[in-house]
């Protein structure tokens, strides 16, 4: 089956002011992927690993270095941001922004905001048909009919969680990128948008791309997940397996972080020490050997490839942990 | 004898627009060695509860029933002079934003430094070597160079570090932590709150953890206040609130957390908000508009923690 | 009604600045549209015979040196003046604003070019610049707005950058690149209307200064020129008479001026509190 995204060898650098002259900042590196039609993958780790600026990248919101995206099997990277914004392939990968607040014009009400991109992207032949649309896909978010008129400064945070996630459902994506979307919510704010995308991702048939640190939400939410450190994938697999039992010694330790209720304290595995840095790494070394228990001489020589492990798993380890 | 106790805690925030009822008769204690978890959706009175204990309320607040007491001394009627007095020496606070809560021109040195002069001056040299202590306690590597850095040239978790350490600076009895691992990775949290407990069981420090987040109560913390709309709804042992919370409000958090879920149909979100507490006709339990379980004696004031078990008190009329 | 009353007595106790910003505003704008109507006498009209005539019942700011009632005068230099002022701030504030906020979205080579020609701009006494301006332009209304408003650029150009820089990547930018938006209309629809408060404060601190710099500018013979009212044109007839004791020429045009300097800055400073007041709700 065609996957519905699909990237190989994506490479985005930055350059970094203040560090030597020339060095650059390596937030994604090589990296490759797919998602097939309807699915949801997990993309996790911790802040600076590249998550951000990966779902980015998909979404055409920044150029990529170096790299192939292809959407539906036809080949995207080619396009200017520009251009591709006003392409009919743009209504296709849509984005849910992390901070509910600074994600909505303060000048729009949520009507215009979530009316805003069917007048840009689908071309409607009528206000009705547009106000058609947004109430359909509110009605879906179930945000109120009268909250509609309603300026962000009026909205609860649930509330503007649900505003970004119906501006970017009106258009009818397959592919939904959503960035930390429960990150600035508390538990039943959490709960109450979890189980939304959940009925959303039935009932439109939509791929998720779920960037979070919040691994419970993962476990929760997603078939797959993608664990990432400094640029690069270290681990995949679906998601319960991956996170019941991690074949990364990094993926280990950032579960182990995660306190489940009822659960033990598992035997403090806390990484101590700072992240390395993702500036000029260096390409014969492990990129974790600095932080990870199982540290040997062969990860300081060789940079170990993603490999595969059976069973959907893949690990970037040349040691990687027993199932 | 507790290190901190609350009772009948009551505050006020006088606005032009009206009167905010923040705090409805709190209550909880704090005990050397172990940490008190208080749990909460934001907008439930955590944090003023924390402030109003120290003195750190805004001016329009007004504390107009009950006590706290530190040690058996009423931190609540006494000087103002006194209280700074203890706060930074024997009351510490850790907040919810690190880089916030740390002076941005002065070296993160300069500032335990300051802390440690003002409640046990010294010489500058043994101040220094004191806060260099702080840092090590602290575990931050290179405390020697980090002593200089400034808290734009640290992460998130280096500046959090280098606020418990001002925090713990001058062995203080009672810390409030406040929030102190949000906007913070997985990872770094796990330290932040590993050193913080091992601070508290070492040094016999009383510590209070406020928090939203409940699978870090329940990793972190002896026991737990459950609070709702400026009300404490439930205090118990942790294994007896996750296991059986006796309170509809408590019961209903716990079942809305994502890390407290299997899967997400046995995830519930909890129906509605919580009530403007600006309002005149405020029911005796803040909870009961929303509660399933609601009858005639729920409107009966005042409303008072129940004990239910050992250590375990309720403030409902019909606990779960 | 009684209530509304209520609400605005409270309003007049609370922001008193705010009233008498308002009030000043709308009597310099109401004196401006009908001046010449109201005014008594005709302003160009001469009279030798009575030359220099102290301020009296009927000549309430007296006669200038030419017979010429300096109340009518200065009436009917409000409207000349505030043209001037506002049209300087209107051309200098639109043009510069789109200038600033074009290279603060775009950023890159052009947005350095910009930023350096501004800083060129300001290294000058901005004064002086319009001063060369007009002086190579010639004397008119019409090359004194130009040269006001060339030396306004540069703050609307930096304050436009900022506030652009500030909100670029912001999540509703990013959103509305998502949601198909070019970029031009992500300038137009999303970036300006937000950036519009702080281009409003700074339009309205500028316009006493444009209109000191009009004045100023005819006050040492460069723009506008006698017969024509206008204070600055006024201000330095009277400061030939100072010495003699004719007092009246010169301190009413004088007066004017510094209360609608006085009544713009004010304006400014409540539309400031305003906006960061609503800002920071």
């Amino acid at each position: 089956m065609t996957p519905l995204i699909e990237a190989a060898g994506l490479v985005k650098t930055f350059a970094v002011r203040g560090a030597a002259r020339g060095a650059r900042l390596h937030a994604v590196d090589a990296l490759s992927l797919a998602v097939a039609p309807g699915e949801a993958v997990g993309l996790t780790g911790e802040s600076g690993c590249g998550k951000s600026t990966l779902a980015r990248l998909l979404a055409r919101l920044i150029d990529l270095d170096a790299g192939a995206l292809s959407l539906e099997g036809v080949p995207i990277e080619t396009m200017s941001i520009g251009r591709f914004a006003v392409s009919p392939q743009r209504r296709l990968i849509q984005m849910v922004f992390q901070d509910p607040t600074e994600s909505l014009n303060p000048r729009f009400t949520a009507f215009e905001a979530i009316a805003d991109p069917v007048r840009a992207l689908l071309r409607p032949k009528s206000r009705a048909e547009v106000e058609t649309r947004v109430h359909a896909v509110a009605d879906q978010v179930g945000l109120g009919r009268e909250l509609l008129a309603r300026s962000p400064r009026q909205l609860s945070q649930g509330q503007k969680a649900r505003v970004g996630i119906a501006r970017a459902m009106v258009v009818e994506p397959k592919l939904l990128i959503l960035d930390e979307p429960t990150s600035s919510l508390d538990a039943s704010g959490q709960a109450t948008v979890l189980r939304l995308l959940a009925r959303l991702r039935r009932e439109a048939d939509v791929a998720l791309l779920f960037v979070s640190h919040d691994l419970n939400v993962v476990r929760l939410l997603c078939d797959r997940v993608m664990v990432m450190h400094l640029g690069e994938i270290v681990e995949s697999g679906p998601a319960r397996a991956v996170l019941a039992a991690p074949r990364h010694p990094y993926t280990r330790a950032l579960v182990s972080a995660v306190p489940r209720i009822g659960g033990g304290d598992a035997e403090g595995r806390a990484l101590d020490g700072e992240p390395g840095s993702a500036i000029d790494p260096d390409p014969n070394a492990c990129r974790f050997r600095s932080r990870c228990p199982n540290a040997r001489e062969l990860c300081a020589r060789e940079a170990p490839p993603l490999r595969a492990l059976g069973q959907g798993r893949e690990a970037r380890c040349h040691f990687p942990l027993e199932g | 004898m507790n290190a901190l106790s609350v009772s009948d805690l009551s505050v006020e925030y006088r606005l032009r627009s009206g009167v905010v009822r923040a705090l409805d008769r709190v209550s909880f204690e704090a005990r050397a060695g172990e940490i008190l978890g208080v749990v909460g959706e934001s907008g439930s009175g955590k944090t003023t509860a924390a402030f109003a204990v120290l003195g750190l309320l805004d001016p329009a607040a007004r504390v107009t029933s009950g006590r706290a007491d530190f040690e058996g001394r009423d931190l609540l009627g006494m000087r103002p002079a006194e209280r700074d007095g203890l706060r930074g020496r024997d009351l510490a606070i850790v907040f919810q934003n690190p880089r916030a809560a740390l002076n941005p021109i002065r070296s993160i040195g300069a500032q335990i430094g300051d802390v440690i002069a003002r409640h046990a001056p010294a010489p500058a040299d043994a101040i220094r070597a004191k806060a260099l202590a702080a840092l090590r306690a602290v575990r931050i590597a290179d405390p020697e160079r980090r002593m200089a850095a400034f808290p734009y040239e640290l992460s998130g978790g280096l500046c959090q570090r280098a606020g418990i350490a001002i925090a713990l600076a001058c062995a203080p009895r009672l810390l409030i932590a406040d929030e102190p691992t949000t906007g913070l990775d997985a990872t770094t949290q796990a330290v932040i709150m590993d050193l913080i407990r091992d601070m508290a069981s070492e040094r016999g420090i009383a510590v209070i953890l406020i928090t939203h987040d409940l699978a870090l109560a329940w990793r972190y913390c002896d026991r737990v206040a459950v609070m709702h709309a400026g009300q404490v709804v439930e205090t118990a042992p942790r294994e007896a609130l996750f296991a059986h919370a006796r309170h509809p409000y408590a019961d209903k958090l716990l079942r809305s957390a994502p890390a407290n879920a299997d899967n997400l149909d046995a995830l519930e979100p909890i129906e509605g908000d919580p009530p403007n507490l600006m309002r005149a006709d405020l029911p005796p339990c803040r909870f009961s508009e929303r509660c399933s379980r609601r009858q005639a004696i729920c409107d009966v004031g005042p409303l008072v923690l129940q004990p239910v078990g050992p250590e375990h008190a309720v403030a409902c009329r019909r606990p779960l | 009604m009684a209530e509304r009353v209520a609400r605005l007595r409270h309003e007049l106790t609370e922001n008193p600045f705010e009233f008498v910003a308002a009030g000043l505003f709308a009597l310099f704008t109401v004196v401006a549209a009908v001046g010449p109507w109201i005014a008594p006498y005709d302003a160009l009209a001469t009279d030798a015979a009575h030359a220099l005539q102290a301020p009296s019942p009927a000549h309430w700011f007296g006669l200038d040196q030419l017979g010429r009632d300096v109340f009518s005068r200065v009436i009917v230099a409000t409207r000349l003046d505030l043209l001037i002022a506002f049209g300087a701030v209107i051309l200098g504030g639109v043009i510069g604003s789109l200038i600033g906020a074009a290279s603060g979205y775009f950023g890159g080579g052009a947005d350095g070019l910009v930023s350096r020609v501004v800083d060129v701009l300001m290294a000058f006494p901005l004064f002086v610049l319009a001063m060369a301006i007009v002086a190579a332009l010639g004397d008119s209304v019409a090359n004194v707005i130009v040269a006001t408003a060339i030396i306004n650029l540069p703050f609307y150009i930096r304050l436009a950058r900022v506030e652009i820089l500030i909100r670029r990547n912001l999540g509703y930018v990013e959103a509305a690149r998502i949601g198909g938006s070019s970029h031009l209309r992500i300038l137009l629809v999303f970036l300006l209307p937000n950036i519009l408060p702080a281009l409003v404060v700074q339009a309205s601190l500028n316009l006493g200064w444009a209109v000191l710099n009009a004045a100023g500018l005819s006050f040492i013979g460069l723009g506008i020129r006698p017969p024509t009212a206008e204070w600055g044109v006024m201000a330095a007839d009277g400061a030939r008479f100072i010495g003699s004791g004719q007092w009246w020429i010169g301190l009413f045009p004088d007066l004017a001026l510094m209360l609608a300097v006085f009544c713009f800055h004010l304006l400014g400073d409540v539309l400031r509190g305003r906006i960061d007041a609503r800002a920071s709700a």
